[in-house]
């Protein structure tokens, strides 16, 4: 996450994999699909891993700048 | 009412009433006073508000704006560029204290609603004087694109307060 976007924003991974996300920006920011996952505030600095357990297409965003939008896709 | 205040401060950034384009050290200026404004706003909110989402949001404004000025002062420093007052700058100002000035005298609900709708129009101000004014005529290539990069985070902040003002509403 760097300048309140997620770079890249569509990752791909196997399912059993983990992803983590980085926060480069001076201020928090969450990773977070209603109903499936939600990092929660991810301090400046701070990152935050998700080990990917189920099948399918997450769509996310931080609910603190809704204009980010990413996709998590665990094939 | 505050809040026409704060769009005509905002209106003069972004339109012709600057007679001549702003320079750096005026556009560092206006980006400080922008962000305090709003961190003055946050402060209130956090104390004052009565939904805790928005409380949360005050105190993000707060977080937020502060991370942007510790940035844009780190960066004149460096640069060595001086800020330097001006009449948006002075308007900003003017109409953020006139806006608090307001709030405090609201509670509960009122307070939330008013405090949302001023983001949401502030935010919206200062999104249109980014792209009219700030950053088309900033000079310098890396306060340019500190400006540009904060871009995204302002036009989160009212997308979110736009979410606020639709939920406070029903």
């Amino acid at each position: 996450m760097d300048g309140t976007r997620y770079e890249p924003a569509l990752i791909t991974v196997k399912k059993g994999e983990s992803v983590t996300w980085v926060n480069k920006d001076p201020f928090p920011h969450t990773v977070t699909a209603a109903g499936e996952f939600d990092s929660r505030s991810i301090a400046a600095d701070g990152k935050w891993t998700y080990r990917a357990t189920k099948a399918g297409e997450f769509a996310y965003i931080c609910t603190l700048h809704p204009n980010m939008k990413g996709t998590l896709k665990v094939e | 009412m505050n809040g026409k205040i704060l769009f005509a401060a905002l209106a003069v950034a972004s339109g012709a009433a600057f007679a001549q384009a702003p320079t750096d050290p005026q556009i560092a200026h206006i980006v400080v006073t922008a962000n305090q404004v709003d961190i003055d706003a946050g402060k209130l909110a956090e104390k004052q508000a009565k939904s805790p989402e928005v409380k949360a949001f005050g105190k993000q404004m707060v977080t937020d704006h502060g991370a942007v000025n510790k940035q844009a002062v780190a960066l004149v420093t460096k640069l060595k560029v001086k800020p330097e007052d001006n009449a948006t700058s002075q308007s900003l100002k003017s109409g953020g204290d006139a806006n608090v000035k307001k709030l405090k005298t609201l509670k509960g609900a009122a307070f939330d609603k008013a405090y949302v709708d001023q983001e949401v129009a502030y935010h919206q101000a200062v999104l249109d004087a980014l792209d009219k004014v700030l950053i088309p005529n900033a000079q310098n290539a890396e306060l340019k694109a500190l400006i540009t990069k904060v871009r995204p985070a302002i036009d989160g902040h009212l997308q979110h307060a736009k979410m606020m003002q639709a939920s406070l509403g029903k």
